[in-house]
């Protein structure tokens, strides 16, 4: 389980100060399958890098009684300098899997082949959200945070992506941020809406969507 | 696939996960900075040479022997490998935050991580360096360091000073990373001129060795160049004195990163 209590996130920028999250409530369960919908700028974002324990909020508590994967996009977590087998050997170190298994196991899934040895600032940003994704398969996480990351992906290797998620839904969650409608439909069972540094759930996904449209 | 225990909380595993970042980043570190193919780490063994046969060259040429009759070479050579660690530390500390800003996404990873598995990395390398050079005098000139042991201690002492200053420097960057690397970088070529790298006190004149005994560097080239050279010099340190600087900067240092870091892992 994650459960956030009354969090809140605010910047100073140069004396200025932002209130990003005034106050998120919510839990997640295994199983979960959620779509944060919300405007550019709404804070998105910050709240995934909460989620993951990689920010720390202003005020507020958070409880994490499951493994949380980074958030997965183009970038973040992967280092471009390093070969995609570099990285995975080095992700492999830090959550404590077998390194050549890692290796294997990414170039299969993320279909790299003989890629995975040049360095990952060559990869296209198709091959940049495979290689993320399957890293995280590979540490196997009870939750998995992804950040617009199905959208760069072409349509055979998001429907491989929604098999693997599917196949592990009684033991993970997902927690999902996108602009894409149908990447909600497709991967989602309810969605929640950012907004006003507040997040909304909604049961009904149309509700959802009719809410965000109306923002 | 094998199990995973990422929700023990035990003291053990907290250590494993340690130990396994650290390691990562050293590896990541190796990688990047001296790379697979290229020669970065052979860079280690060449710049010192090169320097230390040119300072040789020129000291044969004009008056043959430095004060107290040292061989020179060995000298220059050791003297300015070892200014490689706090040079290497201090240096490389205004772009840690930026060059591992991909990294930091993994909640594991944090900035102290990145800054103490670079400074074991720099250390190691030095020491490598140093055992090698060391040996090639021993053999080449058939003198041998008096006391390895107490060469290894001093430049262990030079890596904690270094990561005392790294980290401040790091702390720094927050108000500008450009800025801070302009400064550093010279800051630290001029350093050479007076931390003892090609000196020692006792050449100095009587009334400035009180001055360059206020750096505590100064007090740890003495004590790593009298593991080197043994009894027959005057030697000038007082290892409570680096000790206090030590652990003054490293505490400092911890907290200034600390309160830094907000602004600089966006």
């Amino acid at each position: 389980m994650l459960r956030l209590t009354s969090v809140r996130k605010t910047f100073v920028d140069g004396g200025l100060v932002r209130e990003v999250l005034r106050g998120v409530n919510a839990t997640f369960q295994v199983g979960d399958t959620v779509g944060i919908l919300g405007r550019n700028g709404a804070g998105k974002s910050t709240l995934m890098r909460i989620l993951a324990g990689v920010e720390k909020p202003s005020s507020g508590l958070i409880e994490r009684h499951m493994s949380v994967s980074w958030p997965l996009g183009y970038s973040g977590g992967v280092h471009p300098a390093l070969t995609g087998a570099d990285n995975a050997r080095f992700i492999a170190r830090i959550y404590g899997r077998p390194s050549e298994w890692t290796v294997d196991f990414v170039r299969d899934f993320a279909e790299l082949d003989e890629e995975i040895h040049a360095p990952v600032r060559t990869y296209s940003s198709g091959m940049k959200s495979r290689l993320s994704f399957a890293l995280s398969l590979a540490v196997d996480f009870d939750c998995y945070l992804l950040d617009e990351i199905t959208s760069a992906g072409d349509a055979r290797f998001n429907a491989k992506c929604q098999q693997a998620l599917l196949s592990r839904r009684r033991r993970s969650a997902l927690i999902l941020v996108s602009h894409n409608a149908d990447t909600v439909r497709t991967f989602c069972r309810y969605a929640a809406v950012l907004n006003g540094g507040r997040l909304h759930f909604h049961e009904n996904m149309d509700e959802a969507f009719r809410v965000y449209e109306q923002l | 696939m094998p199990p995973t225990t990422l929700e023990d909380r035990s003291f053990t595993r907290a250590l494993r996960v340690q130990l396994g970042v650290l390691g990562a980043l050293m590896m990541r570190d190796l990688h990047t900075r001296y790379g697979r193919r290229n020669l970065g780490f052979l860079w280690l063994f060449v710049e010192p040479a090169i320097l230390g046969l040119l300072v040789g060259t020129m000291r044969v040429l004009r008056d043959r022997v430095i004060p107290g009759g040292i061989n020179v070479i060995a000298f220059a050579v050791i003297g300015y490998i070892i200014y490689y660690v706090f040079r290497g530390i201090v240096g490389r500390a205004p772009s840690a935050a930026e060059q591992n800003e991909p990294l930091l996404w993994h909640a594991r990873v944090t900035l102290e991580d990145v800054m103490i598995s670079r400074t074991l990395l720099e250390t190691a390398a030095v020491m490598l360096a140093t055992v090698v050079f060391l040996v090639a005098i021993g053999l080449y000139f058939d003198e041998w360091p008096t006391s390895w042991v107490q060469m290894g201690v001093g430049i262990v002492m030079m890596g904690l000073l270094a990561h005392g200053v790294a980290m401040i420097v790091l702390a720094l960057t927050q108000f500008g990373q450009g800025v801070v690397e302009r400064i550093t970088h010279p800051l630290l070529y001029i350093s050479i001129v007076f931390t003892g790298v090609f000196y020692m006190v006792w050449w100095m004149p009587y009334k400035f060795q009180a001055i360059t005994l206020l750096l505590p560097i100064i007090h740890i080239f003495e004590f790593v160049r009298e593991g080197q050279f043994g009894p027959g010099q005057p030697y000038h340190y007082n290892l409570g004195y680096v000790w206090v600087w030590i652990i003054a900067l490293n505490v400092y240092g911890g907290f200034a990163l600390r309160r830094a870091k907000p602004h600089l892992e966006v």
